[in-house]
């Protein structure tokens, strides 16, 4: 598993990940993240964005990548989550992922190089920015983490 | 006599450089950035805890799987981290290698580090 990722160059996808986004496919193995059927993204200039506002397939750099929201887990057999050399964040309900005593933030990696978020403490549909900023800071720690233990090569 | 030992020289290099002996014999714990990381190697055991705070984490782990390599992340979710709590849980730890994933905050880290300096462990995220 091999980790590349920069704080730009991100393909935002919205709107069915099924359907539309499967366009995307190209695109999508020369960028590092890509964001699916998204609510809202800080731009480079801070603001934050209402996906819906941007045109299908735009691509644009934003130095704040990873944020996401779906409240549908991801489907497996979707093309973009093949490429080694991307990860794609899902931020699903916890009501879809996770015990209902859980209450903090989770973000988990798995054996595919996934990353699923779970927001469960903001009202459904409102999320705010200053979580998702700091479960990006904690992914990124871990991710750092996992590419120097890689690179190491002392896990089998 | 000079010839078993040679054998037990042999066996150990072939325990550590074994592709199997790696895959099975490694093990994580400590807060969400290590919950994070574990799920990321499946095939290293783990005991974790978002929250997880250091003087906590000396009552949880006081009995420890021997493994080869122990990762431990431990600071970020504490607001006040405590040396002895990271001494204390290190002297629990006999693994043969240790592993300490840093903290992003500068202060904590040097804190971190420290403990793993001591005991000559490796760190990433520095």
């Amino acid at each position: 598993m091999e980790f590349q990722i920069h704080r730009s160059n991100v393909l935002i996808g919205e709107g069915d990940p099924l359907t539309g986004d499967r366009l995307f496919a190209e695109d999508v193995a020369s960028n590092d993240i890509v964001i699916l059927d998204g609510v809202v993204v800080k731009n480079r200039y801070g603001s934050v964005t209402p996906l819906g506002t941007i045109s299908n397939s735009q691509r644009i750099h934003i130095d704040y990548p990873l944020v996401s929201i779906s409240e549908k887990p991801l489907e497996p057999e979707v093309e973009y989550i093949v490429s080694p050399e991307m990860r794609v964040i899902d931020i699903r309900h916890m009501s879809d992922v996770s015990d209902e005593t859980d209450t903090s933030p989770d973000v988990t990696i798995d054996s595919q190089g996934i990353i699923s978020v779970d927001l469960d403490n903001g009202d459904d549909g409102l999320y705010k920015t200053d979580e998702i900023e700091k479960l990006i800071d904690k992914l990124q720690w871990a991710l750092d983490a996992v590419r120097e233990l890689e690179d190491r090569n002392l896990i089998g | 006599m000079k010839h078993s030992r040679l054998l037990l020289a042999v066996a150990l290099i072939c325990t550590w450089f074994s592709p199997v002996a790696h895959s099975t014999s490694c093990y994580l714990i400590g807060d969400s950035v290590a919950a994070n990381v574990a799920s990321a190697f499946p095939q290293c055991g783990n005991d974790t805890q978002p929250g997880l705070t250091t003087a906590d984490a000396v009552t949880r782990y006081a009995s420890l799987p021997s493994v080869q390599l122990t990762i431990i992340a431990l600071g970020r979710d504490d607001s006040n981290p405590s040396y002895a709590s990271l001494m204390k849980l290190r002297k629990q730890i006999h693994s043969p290698h240790v592993m300490w994933i840093l903290p992003p905050e500068q202060d904590k880290k040097l804190l971190v580090e420290s403990v793993a300096i001591l005991f000559k462990d490796k760190i990433t995220n520095k």
